[in-house]
C-alpha cells in the first residue's frame, strides 16, 4: 500500500512532530496545565475506543465511564492487594474490561439506536452501583486511595513529566493500532455494518462477531486509560465514573469527529479545554455542552476532524486560485 | 443446457407464511448450472421472499434447499456466501458512505482472512492479502464497467449505476449462483442494454444467474428458463416462449378473458 511509503519531506515533518511532542513537558512548565494534557492523553484513549464501537461500527454507546472505571479499580486492586507491578495490572485490567465489552455485546447485539443507549446507560450505571455498594473491595463511596506510582527499571513514573511520557507513548500506540485498524479490512466491515448491517451479512460478515469485537476495542482502550487514570490521580472513586463522565465522552466523539481516529484527539483537547474555561460557572456548563452539541450536529456533522477539507479550501482561496485545482487533487491524493 | 448434470439450486416444497398470508407454498424449482433463470410474477407474488428464503434471511416453515446436492436449512445467512451464492437487493442497500470500490471489497469479505496481529504490527501478509484482495475488487468493477468510478461515494452514483455496484459486490463474492433482485428497476435504455451484456458475459463464463425482472422484454431475452409466481404459488415454468404463451400467465397478468390478446403480446 503505498500509504506506508512516505516521502523524505513528510518524515522530517513525522520526526519534527514527535521532537515537539516531546519538548512539551520542557516548553509548558505550568503543572496545572500539563496535569489537562494528561488528563487529554487519558480521554483521548478512551474516544479512540468509543469511535471504533460508535463511529466506525454504529453501535452508540452512553456507558463507557463503566468500562473506564473497571480498568481504573482492576488495576488499582491488582497492584495494592496482590502487589503487582502497574504493567501487569495494566494488561489484566484490559483483558477484564474486554471481558466485561464482549458479556455486554452479547444482549446488547439484538438492540439497536435508543434501546442500544439505554441498555448501554444501564451497564454503566450497574457499574457505578457496584462500585459505591461492594464496600469491603472497592471501600463504597469513599473509593481506593494512595493508589502506587507505576515504575519502570526503578524509575517510579510520578511527577507530572513522567506521567506525560507514559500517557502519551500509549497514546500513539492507540492511535497507531486504531489507525491501521480503521484502515483494514477489519475497519472497512465496521463500517458496513454501521452502513446496512443486512447487507454486510448478506456479503458473508459475521455480523455478530464484530460487533462484539468493537465492543471488547472499545473496552480494551477504556480499560486501559482507566488503568492509567488511576495511578496518575492516586485515587479511584465512584463518583470520577458517572453517567455524566460517558456523556463527556460521547460528546468528545461527537465533537472531535466520531469517524476519525485522530477526532478522538481533538475532542478531547477541545472538551477538556472548554470545560475547564467554563469552570467558573460550573451550573451552566452542560447547558454550554448541549449547545456545542446542536452546532456540531447541525454545521459540522462530521466534527471537527470532517472540516479539513473545509479549512483547506479556504486557505487555498486565500493562496489564490491559480494553485486551487492542482493542490485539492494532491490533498485528495494524500487523503486516500 | 446441460441436463443430466446435477441443478445447482434445487427448491423442494418450499413453504413460507406470513401469519395466515400464504406467501409461498409448495414452491419446487429446479435450476441448473449455467443458465440464466427469470422469476416473473405479478407484485406480491412471493418473488422476494423466496430470495429471502433461498439466502437465509428468512426461515421457510417447510421444504428444502438445496445448494450443488447440499441442504442449505440450517445454515446461517453469512455462511451461506462462501457456497457460492450472492444476492443483490430490490431497493438497492449499498453501504452509502463508504466509496465504491470500498463497497465492492466487502464483497471480498470471505476471500480474505482477518489477520489481525499483521494489521496490527502494519506487516506485509495483510499489506499484500489487501492487495489482492483491491485487484479483485477492481477486476469485479471491470466486469460491470464502473472501474473509473471506484474513488467515487457510492451515494453520488446515479441509480443505474448503483445498481450496477450492488452487481458488482455480489460478483466480488466469487459465486457460483447470483440472485438479482430487479437489476433493471430504475434503468435507463442504454443502461438495460448494459445489463443485458454483463449478464449474457457471466453466463458465457458459467455462472448461474437468477433474477427476478418487471421488464419484460430483458427476461424473454435473457432468460434460458423462466418461473412464474402468483399468490406464492408456481403457475408456469419452461421455456420463454411456452411460458408466454400460457393462458394462466396471461391471466395472472391481464385478467380473465385476456387470452384474445395472447397472440400480440
Amino acid at each position: 500500500m503505498e500509504r506506508y511509503k512516505s516521502s523524505i519531506p513528510t518524515c522530517l515533518y513525522k520526526l519534527g512532530f514527535i521532537a515537539v511532542i516531546l519538548c512539551v513537558p520542557y516548553i509548558i512548565r505550568n503543572l496545572y496545565y500539563l496535569h489537562l494534557i494528561n488528563l487529554i492523553g487519558i480521554y483521548c484513549l478512551v474516544v479512540i475506543g468509543l469511535n471504533i464501537l460508535t463511529g466506525y461500527t454504529g453501535q452508540i454507546s452512553m456507558g463507557q465511564a463503566g468500562f473506564f472505571a473497571v480498568g481504573a479499580y482492576t488495576s488499582a486492586l491488582l497492584m495494592m492487594k496482590l502487589g503487582l507491578s502497574f504493567w501487569v495490572a495494566t494488561l489484566i485490567a484490559a483483558v477484564v474490561a474486554a471481558v466485561l465489552g464482549i458479556i455486554i455485546a452479547i444482549p446488547a447485539l439484538r438492540l439497536t439506536g435508543p434501546y442500544l443507549v439505554m441498555a448501554t446507560v444501564g451497564f454503566g450505571e450497574i457499574i457505578r452501583l457496584i462500585l459505591v455498594n461492594w464496600v469491603p473491595v472497592t471501600r463504597g463511596a469513599a473509593g481506593l486511595t494512595a493508589i502506587p506510582a507505576p515504575s519502570l527499571f526503578g524509575f517510579r513514573i510520578i511527577s507530572e513529566k513522567s506521567f506525560f511520557y507514559l500517557i502519551y507513548i500509549v497514546v500513539a500506540l492507540g492511535i497507531l493500532i486504531a489507525v491501521r485498524i480503521s484502515n483494514s479490512k477489519i475497519g472497512r466491515t465496521f463500517i458496513a455494518i454501521r452502513e446496512d448491517e443486512l447487507a454486510a451479512k448478506s456479503m458473508g460478515v459475521p455480523t455478530n462477531t464484530y460487533k462484539v469485537s468493537a465492543f471488547a476495542i472499545s473496552a480494551i482502550y477504556a480499560g486501559i486509560a482507566g488503568s492509567m487514570f488511576g495511578c496518575f490521580s492516586g485515587v479511584a472513586s465512584p463518583d470520577a465514573f458517572t453517567f455524566n463522565d460517558s456523556v463527556g465522552f460521547l460528546c468528545m466523539s461527537i465533537i472531535g469527529g466520531s469517524r476519525s481516529i485522530y477526532g478522538a484527539f481533538i475532542g478531547s483537547v477541545t472538551l477538556t479545554f472548554v470545560s475547564e474555561l467554563l469552570r467558573f460557572m460550573q451550573l451552566y456548563r452542560l447547558i454550554i455542552y448541549g449547545a456545542i452539541l446542536l452546532l456540531t450536529a447541525i454545521l459540522m456533522p462530521q466534527g471537527l476532524s470532517g472540516m479539513g477539507p473545509v479549512f483547506r479550501k479556504f486557505s487555498h482561496r486565500w493562496k489564490g486560485k491559480r494553485r486551487l485545482h492542482g493542490n485539492i487533487q494532491h490533498s485528495q491524493r494524500k487523503e486516500r | 443446457m446441460d441436463h443430466g448434470e446435477q441443478p445447482i439450486l434445487e427448491l423442494r416444497n418450499i413453504s413460507k407464511r406470513f401469519g395466515g398470508l400464504k406467501a409461498l407454498e409448495e414452491i419446487n424449482i429446479s435450476i441448473e448450472t449455467g443458465t440464466v433463470h427469470g422469476i416473473i410474477g405479478p407484485n406480491g407474488a412471493g418473488k422476494s421472499t423466496l430470495f429471502n428464503v433461498i439466502t437465509g434471511l428468512l426461515r421457510p416453515n417447510s421444504g428444502e434447499i438445496l445448494l450443488k446436492g447440499n441442504p442449505l436449512s440450517h445454515i446461517p445467512p453469512h455462511r451461506r456466501i462462501p457456497l457460492g451464492l450472492a444476492r443483490t437487493f430490490q431497493n438497492i442497500r449499498l453501504f452509502k458512505n463508504m466509496t465504491v470500490e470500498d463497497n465492492v471489497l466487502v464483497g471480498q469479505h470471505v476471500h480474505t482472512p482477518t489477520l489481525i496481529l499483521s494489521i496490527i504490527c502494519g506487516t506485509r501478509p495483510a499489506i499484500e492479502w489487501e492487495n489482492k484482495a483491491k485487484e479483485s475488487a477492481n477486476t469485479c468493477l471491470r466486469r460491470v464497467g464502473l472501474e473509473s468510478m471506484k474513488s467515487q461515494f457510492a451515494r453520488n452514483l446515479s441509480y443505474g449505476e448503483q445498481k450496477l455496484v450492488e452487481f458488482a459486490r455480489a460478483l466480488a463474492t466469487e459465486p457460483e449462483l447470483i440472485l438479482l433482485d430487479e437489476p433493471a428497476a430504475g434503468m435507463n435504455a442504454e443502461e438495460k442494454a448494459g445489463l443485458l451484456k454483463i449478464i449474457s458475459k457471466l453466463r458465457d463464463d458459467r455462472y448461474t444467474v437468477v433474477l427476478i425482472e418487471h421488464d419484460m422484454r430483458l427476461v424473454m431475452e435473457i432468460c434460458d428458463q423462466i418461473t412464474v409466481l402468483n399468490h406464492g404459488k408456481k403457475i408456469a415454468e419452461g421455456e420463454p416462449q411456452i411460458v408466454r404463451n400460457h393462458p394462466d400467465v396471461i391471466t395472472a397478468y391481464l385478467g380473465k378473458g385476456s387470452n384474445a390478446y395472447a397472440g400480440t403480446r
